[in-house]
């Protein structure tokens, strides 16, 4: 027994004394660190930003928190503190500002779009205006997901198109099995194979996880939706100039290539960003 | 009975009266504050009749009564086996069966669809079947089996070893057949033990949300349970949830009542 104890104390011992050390380290080296809160979506792409960034300016430290937009601008109201707020539906950005938590303006930095996966299961690939057809199992976001409110418009404007009959939609969404509780979750149902097809972001059928097992199915460009991604500084932020330096990167030829590379459209209309903007290319 | 276990002069009495009233606030008052809500809920009524609660409770009601048919059906006799046999292999059948109590229950969810998703172990010869699990009621049920017969199975079977197995040889020496041994004798006695155990089983099935959330899918009317309505309805409509927890909360406390009356018995039982 007092052996045992023994062994835990020095293990724990250990422990911190190794996190001392890492953290001492850090210190020494005199990188600051940029808290950088973003949009789940923007996972893939921002690891490889932030990579990016950290060789172009050695001196910092990117440290990315991701969850979905509204949960990070719940904690930014609570008083979770970030140098960056990078979401994925103006509305949180707008909430965040209107309690008085940013500094600037934000920055429209990318545009993603819905696209239709199949399972690479399906025996057959399901084309747009085949969603319609009886027994076609088809999984979207909940309504109160961004991405679940942009599915139905998407088919909405499809239902008003030539081509895809009348009620379209409501045929459509008779053949949905699940509103599943994030776009995630959907593009995963897919790629498992338990359903046939699901309406997800560009971004996520381009990821790494999902993009080996599932069809892309292009949605035309005048039936799409373009979801805006702004990022804004923080007004509490610990590094002000280098929030402002990343949010710049974003709009950088580099950045915008890197966030296409993931499936994003970029904004390369410089008349999209406003002009305060340093860094604006 | 027990009014006087605890001598007032004992020093862990003030100790233990913190504790308690410490203890009765802290899981008092959200529930409290929650049904304080709801009642400020102007449309509270409205919310208990909306389509989207009693779709809801519909699927949940069935589901669940479905769930404790096949638990009770397939544990009473698995646990009659547990509560008289000695063997290693039923020792360790013994642990496994109470596997879904400490499991996480998405964890359940996630190796549900691994072994009767569409691209699961047996997923592809029950498609060849026709049989298509994820995304129906039944997958619904498979949840709630899976995270809640653990609970009927051993109430049953500490049921079953309240009776010690004398008073089954005494009347089968009498001359009575073990089967209406069973049916006369065993059964009836364990009956406050294995009711007890159908109700936290049943309380189990109906709060089932990790596993059915992963395997079930959540579309209204078809897999949507009371839980998962209610994190639905989170996001879009506070009153609709708050009156759907508030229905919850009147179904646990049934339930605990139950569970009360049901243990005053075994006492009687007993004496």
């Amino acid at each position: 027994m007092l052996k045992i104890a023994v062994a835990l104390a020095l293990g724990a011992a250990t422990l911190l004394a190794g996190a001392g050390c890492a953290a001492d380290t850090s210190q020494r080296a005199g990188r600051t660190e940029l808290v950088v809160f973003a949009a789940s979506s923007l996972t893939d792409a921002f690891r490889e930003i932030a990579a990016r960034f950290e060789s172009d300016n050695p001196e910092v430290n990117v440290v990315l928190n991701f969850a979905g937009s509204q949960k990070l601008r719940t904690q930014l109201e609570h008083g979770a503190k970030a140098d960056v707020f990078a979401s994925a539906d103006m509305r949180q950005t707008d909430a965040v500002t209107e309690a008085g938590l940013t500094r600037g303006e934000p920055t429209v930095f990318a545009i993603n779009r819905l696209a239709l996966i199949n399972s690479r299961h399906a025996s057959k690939k399901i084309a747009l205006d085949e969603l319609a057809r009886p027994g076609i199992k088809l999984v979207v976001a909940q309504p109160a997901v961004p991405a679940g409110a942009y599915a139905r418009q998407v088919l909405q404007n499809l239902d008003s198109k030539d081509g895809f009959g009348p009620g379209f939609a409501a045929r459509v969404l008779a053949n949905l099995v699940s509103e599943e509780p994030s776009v995630r979750s959907v593009a995963q149902k897919v790629a498992l194979g338990d359903a046939d097809a699901g309406l997800v972001y560009q971004s996520d059928a381009l990821s790494a996880d999902i993009a080996p097992r599932v069809e892309v199915v292009a949605i035309p460009e005048d039936c799409n939706i373009a979801a805006e991604y702004p990022a804004v500084a923080l007004a509490d932020a610990r590094q002000p100039e280098t929030a402002r330096q990343f949010i710049g990167f974003l709009l950088s030829p580099q950045g915008q290539g890197i966030l296409e590379r993931h499936g994003f459209t970029p904004v390369s209309d410089s008349a999209a960003v406003p002009a305060n903007v340093p860094g604006n290319p | 009975m027990f009014r006087k276990v605890i001598n007032p002069s004992n020093p862990w009495a003030p100790a233990g009266w913190a504790a308690t009233v410490l203890y009765l606030v802290f899981i008092g008052l959200p529930v409290l504050a929650m049904l304080v809500r709801a009642g400020q809920q102007s449309d509270f009524a409205a919310s208990l009749t909306s389509s989207l609660t009693v779709q809801a409770l519909q699927l949940s009601l069935i589901t669940s009564a479905v769930s404790m048919a096949v638990v009770v059906v397939f544990g009473t006799p698995l646990a009659y086996l547990l509560a008289r046999g000695d063997s290693v292999a039923l020792k360790a059948v013994d642990a496994v069966v109470e596997l879904p109590i400490v499991l996480p229950p998405v964890v359940a969810g996630v190796a549900m669809l691994m072994a009767f998703g569409r691209q699961g172990i047996v997923g592809p010869a029950l498609t060849g079947m026709g049989i298509h699990l994820p995304f129906t009621a039944i997958a619904v049920i498979f949840a709630q089996v899976f995270v809640a017969a653990p609970f009927y199975i051993r109430a049953a079977k500490l049921g079953f070893q309240s009776i010690g197995k004398e008073f089954e040889d005494v009347s089968q020496t009498l001359g009575v057949s073990p089967w209406s041994t069973f049916w006369r004798l065993t059964l009836p006695l364990a009956a406050p033990s294995i009711l007890g155990g159908l109700a936290l089983a049943w309380a189990r099935a109906i709060s089932e949300f990790g596993a059915t959330i992963m395997f079930a899918g959540n579309l209204t009317g078809r897999t949507q349970t009371m839980p998962l309505a209610i994190l639905t309805a989170m996001e879009t409509d506070i009153g609709s949830a708050l009156a759907m927890s508030a229905l919850l909360l009147a179904g646990s406390l049934a339930v605990l009542a139950i569970l009360g009356v049901l243990a005053r018995r075994r006492w009687e039982g007993r004496l």
